[in-house]
């Protein structure tokens, strides 16, 4: 099993990696892993038919805003290899390829929390003007997330299928749940960094109207630009009627401004 | 409309950077972490356009990497029409010395939200679905076309989008610049760019960031749900008082941000251990 535990991991690779690099151009999806898995292993037929089959499952594995409910990739690759290695039915694969979904969701989401202990690095390369780094620090951080998102499959068709759940039952749930919980609050620093650089006095009662319009009327994050626009607009008109307004801005428009949002 | 004036028409020494432009904010997602997310991705595409108008300016260069190195986000296909527009801004602070840099950041935050909501939706809600329709009808047959016909029914419109997406951003921003600048109220727009800026951050404060408390007091058959409490005073009060927490810890205390990072995941694990998290 070796050479096609090492076939399919690097069909996984490149699929995976080819479309992080350009934009999502989705090789990563079943019917294409599964299409390329078939072709890797011989069978061709059997990789179309298994791919089309788990693109339908994975539907609604979509990935957005960082948060991936199921990894389509590795799962895919994995169900159809065993397809086409042991003859297994298409919906008994099927029963592998979701637990794989989860598991390398899982997997992924901690190479989320990698990347950040690399940002000191980065922030030193900006003090050196050294721009070329930040292509390579991101091919090295894609190289090792696709290293990640590879090696389970190599491993699972190179052990057997009794590796999944060794894998699964091996990770403390103290742990990945408490990545899990810190997961979704890291996002806090890197908006409180943003904060550190729009704050004003003048401009926070604002994030306190974004958040209570986020909050308590539910609007989207839409809607919540555009009221911010016509807002704008609005303040636009009125300052256009103060004629001192257009004078003091003709010789300080710093003063203009603080007069502007002193009301 | 002559040539000239189109959105799409780029003279040629922007033409090169601009499309430099656009193939790297490809990368989008690749360097993706909880904390900065998409940043990376957006200050390698900025490099070109950082390094044109900062040439002599080695201070500035340096000001302006750091300012494209801060969070972002948003559905990689379509970022690049806020990159063009930041390569723009950033033409112009370049010119002038009086510009706000810090609207430019602005800028990023009040479009990076609506542009995930309108990207999300067109590339997973409507462009997938259609793929997938067309392209699984033919592979459930064995049929070749199948995943072909899939990879380019999704990828023919989608590389359109990535693009032309920067050329669009580049040249609004500029003819935009070119006229506010004569009406003389870019500080107002400036300002105005901030309020929406700080706006969207505390709107996805709560949208983004997650914190819940799923522990129940339990004391002679009487429960004391912590997290129903919480939202029926404030909803959403603890993911706003954690990145309000973040920010005067950073502003006021000078933590750094990985010491942050470090101690939230400590904190983390140790609450969760205990059953509060």
């Amino acid at each position: 099993m070796f050479v096609e535990a090492l076939l399919v991991a690097i069909v996984v690779a490149i699929c995976y990696y080819l479309n992080m690099w350009f934009g999502y151009i989705f090789t990563d999806k079943p019917i294409i892993v599964g299409t390329l898995v078939g072709f890797v292993l011989g069978d061709l037929q059997t990789g179309i038919i298994c791919g089309a089959t788990f693109e339908l499952i994975f539907l609604g594995a979509v990935n957005i805003g960082g948060a991936v409910p199921s990894d389509p990739t590795a799962g895919t690759a994995v169900a159809t290899a065993f397809v086409i290695l042991t003859g297994m039915s298409t919906e008994e694969a099927m029963a592998l390829a979701i637990p794989t979904g989860l598991l390398m969701a899982q997997a992924q989401m901690l190479t989320y929390i990698f990347p950040s202990f690399f940002n000191g690095y980065i922030d030193s390369l900006i003090e050196r003007d050294k721009d070329k780094g930040f292509g390579w620090m991101i091919v090295f951080l894609l190289l090792f997330r696709t290293l990640v998102e590879a090696i389970f499959p190599f491993i699972v068709i190179f052990l057997g299928t009794d590796a999944i759940t060794a894998i699964m039952a091996y990770l403390p749930e103290v742990v990945t749940g408490g990545f899990s919980v810190a997961g979704g609050m890291l996002a806090a620093v890197g908006f409180a960094m943003l904060l550190k650089m729009i704050w004003t006095k003048e401009l926070a009662v604002y994030f306190f109207v974004g958040f209570f319009m986020a909050t308590y009327l539910n609007i989207p994050t839409l809607g919540i630009a555009i009221a911010g626009l016509l807002y704008c607009i609005v303040k636009y008109y009125t300052m256009k009627e103060q004629p001192s307004y257009t004078q003091i801005s003709g010789m300080n428009a710093s003063l203009g401004e603080e007069d502007l949002f002193n009301d | 409309m002559t040539k000239k004036n189109s959105i799409l028409h780029l003279e040629p020494e922007d033409k090169k950077m601009v499309n430099s432009i656009a193939w790297r904010m490809m990368v989008g997602s690749s360097p993706y972490q909880y904390e900065k997310m998409q940043a990376l991705s957006f200050l390698y595409a900025m490099t070109p356009a950082i390094k044109r108008y900062y040439k002599d300016d080695k201070e500035g260069r340096i000001a302006a990497y750091k300012r494209h190195w801060e969070l972002w986000n948003t559905t990689p296909q379509v970022a690049g029409i806020v990159a063009g527009l930041a390569a723009s801004m950033e033409r112009e602070a370049s010119k002038n010395p009086d510009y706000d840099v810090n609207s430019i950041n602005a800028l990023k935050v009040s479009l990076m939200g609506p542009l995930a909501g309108i990207g999300d939706s067109f590339f997973w809600g409507s462009l997938k679905i259609i793929a997938t329709g067309i392209g699984v009808s033919f592979a459930l047959q064995g049929n070749i076309l199948g995943p072909i016909l899939y990879f380019l029914v999704y990828n023919i419109p989608s590389s359109l989008i990535r693009h032309l997406f920067p050329v669009i951003g580049f040249n609004l921003g500029n003819s935009f610049m070119e006229k506010m600048n004569k009406a003389g109220i870019m500080p107002f727009l400036t300002k105005c760019c901030n309020i929406i800026g700080i706006m969207m951050v505390g709107a996805m404060a709560c949208s983004m960031v997650t914190l819940k408390i799923p522990f129940v007091y339990e004391a002679h058959g009487a429960t004391i749900n912590v997290q129903e409490i919480i939202d029926s005073i404030l909803p959403n009060a603890l993911p706003m008082g954690l990145t309000l927490l973040c920010f005067w810890m950073l502003k006021k205390k000078n933590v750094s941000p990985t010491v942050l990072i470090i101690s939230l995941i400590i904190v983390s694990i140790a609450l969760h251990a205990i059953g509060i998290l």
